[in-house]
């Protein structure tokens, strides 16, 4: 692509709206506090993914290969059930909680409820987005109280991916 | 940097410029990217559910929560631009009382009850005995505990189903994390706003604290998931909005609009208007009115649903076969 095309479809990308979202209210928890209170805490990649009515609600069931289990002990595929989703023209958001896409490279704090399902242990905090040697989380739609982070400790917020991995490895 | 690169960036520097002004609120946004919206914005049915909560001392009289769930959403409704006298929005939401009901979400079966639910919740639904073997979203329909997740960090979620294709909203609904246990789940307080007020902190029960304190003030909580059922998202950069993303516990604020919320209920649902139903601020043409039950019989919740997207379907390329007509 010539430079100068290159160039305006770059800016054009800055000018499209912000990807969607809704709001919750949370409390700022630290990737330590995350780590301590999960079950499991995978690098994976997201396989696949199908919504289906729970009564009046509308979840997800998300399909993640497992590459690396940083702590606890989860299948190799991981179905992660989230919150939300779409059944044809009807969508469902439930905001502040987690949400996949196909092809995603992620690290996922999960808890195991006791209907067997896996779910995303701290709603959106829970799962962080890697790109190259950067990990996320999407932020976007939770709404913060005070933190009340320890010391020493880092909340759920964008690092290194060695850094994250540590953290939670070296939780206690 | 060569001449026409810098020309092409110039050019969309400049077009940024005009195109995103300084924004005084946000909209929300459905999977598809449509901005969200209701389609008939004078009176949104709202009901309650204190069934499960709160029952801290610090608000644990129904009747009291009640008035003041009346009294946030009515704040809405109220919204007035500085130096004006009368409403600028035609949003109201029509506050019908407390209910029994628990379940959250849509049913799209026609005739279906869809109640726009206000409902608190008490105690963990992973591990409660009475959730074994059913999908914790279910059993928290059914027996008032928490979902979605252990307890440590969400206070409140507003749950909004709407028309993938357009935008529009059918059904918003509020859970409340009511405290039950040691940092699972929050104290909500009721102060009154005339006098001072002092922070209970999360761990103390507020009966027990002296009057008043406030906690986690349920009228704040209230306005701004209010907010969200109505179709705002939180703005960038406005601190002082009800809306904005940062809420400092012990604060009574957010039941006070400021002026970018003012702004955003006015814009969307401006009095005597349609509402605004894209998000590039033009209007689309009215749909039809979309019937919410009749003819099908479908016997699931999906087939309901999917049967009523197709006259949604049917309406939306309707709409655009006007629109292209009318170009």
């Amino acid at each position: 692509m010539p430079r100068a095309s290159a160039t305006a479809v770059a800016l054009a990308a800055l000018l499209l709206p912000a990807a969607p979202a809704l709001a919750a209210l949370a409390n700022q928890a630290s990737v330590e506090d995350l780590a301590r209170t999960s079950d499991a805490v995978v690098r994976g990649k997201v396989v696949s993914q199908t919504s289906r009515w729970v009564g009046k609600r509308i979840v997800t069931d998300v399909d993640v290969q497992t590459s690396a289990l940083w702590r606890g002990n989860a299948p190799q595929r991981v179905k992660v059930t989230v919150p939300g989703g779409v059944m044809g023209d009807l969508g469902q958001r439930v905001d502040g909680m987690a949400s996949f896409t196909e092809g995603e490279d992620v690290v996922v704090f999960l808890a195991r409820g006791s209907d067997g399902r896996w779910r995303v242990n701290g709603a959106a905090q829970g799962k962080f987005t890697v790109e190259a040697a950067d990990a996320r989380p999407d932020l976007g739609q939770v709404r913060f109280l005070r933190s009340d982070v320890k010391s020493g400790e880092r909340a759920a917020e964008r690092m290194s991916v060695a850094e994250l991995e540590r953290r939670v490895k070296e939780a206690r | 940097m060569k001449r026409a690169t810098l020309a092409v960036a110039l050019t969309a520097a400049a077009i940024a410029l005009v195109a995103l002004p300084a924004r005084a609120y946000l909209r929300s946004r459905g999977n598809g990217g449509m901005c969200l919206w209701w389609r008939n914005p004078v009176g949104v049915p709202v009901v309650a559910s204190f069934q499960d909560g709160p029952t801290g001392g610090g608000c644990s009289d129904p009747a009291q929560v009640s008035n003041l769930l009346r009294d946030s959403l009515a704040t809405w409704g109220a919204a007035q631009r500085p130096g004006e006298s009368q409403p600028c929005t035609s949003f109201r939401f029509d506050y019908q009382g407390p209910v029994t009901t628990r379940a959250v979400g849509f049913d799209g079966r026609p005739g279906a009850p869809n109640e726009n639910l206000v409902v608190f919740r008490h105690g963990i639904c992973s591990g409660n005995p009475q959730c074994t073997g059913t999908d914790l979203e279910a059993c928290a329909d059914q027996i008032g505990c928490w979902p979605h997740d252990t307890g440590t960090s969400t206070i409140a979620i507003t749950t909004t189903s709407y028309i993938q294709s357009t935008g529009e909203i059918v059904d918003a609904d509020m859970e409340l994390h009511d405290h039950s246990a040691p940092r699972v789940g929050y104290f909500f307080t009721c102060p009154n706003l005339a006098g001072p007020s002092s922070y209970c902190g999360r761990e103390v029960e507020p009966s027990t604290f002296g009057s008043p304190c406030v906690s986690t003030d349920v009228g704040s909580i209230f306005t701004h998931e209010a907010g969200h059922m109505l179709g705002l998202d939180h703005p960038p950069d406005k601190p002082n909005a009800t809306m904005f993303a940062t809420y400092e516990p012990g604060s009574v604020r957010l039941r006070v609009l400021n002026v970018d919320d003012v702004d955003g209920v006015c814009t969307v649902y401006p009095a005597g208007g349609q509402p605004l139903n894209t998000c590039s601020g033009a209007t689309l043409p009215p749909i039809q009115q979309q019937p919410k039950s009749g003819g099908g019989g479908c016997s699931t919740a999906t087939g309901g649903v999917l049967s009523m997207m197709g006259v949604a379907l049917a309406m939306a390329r309707r709409a655009r076969q006007r629109q292209r007509s009318a170009g």
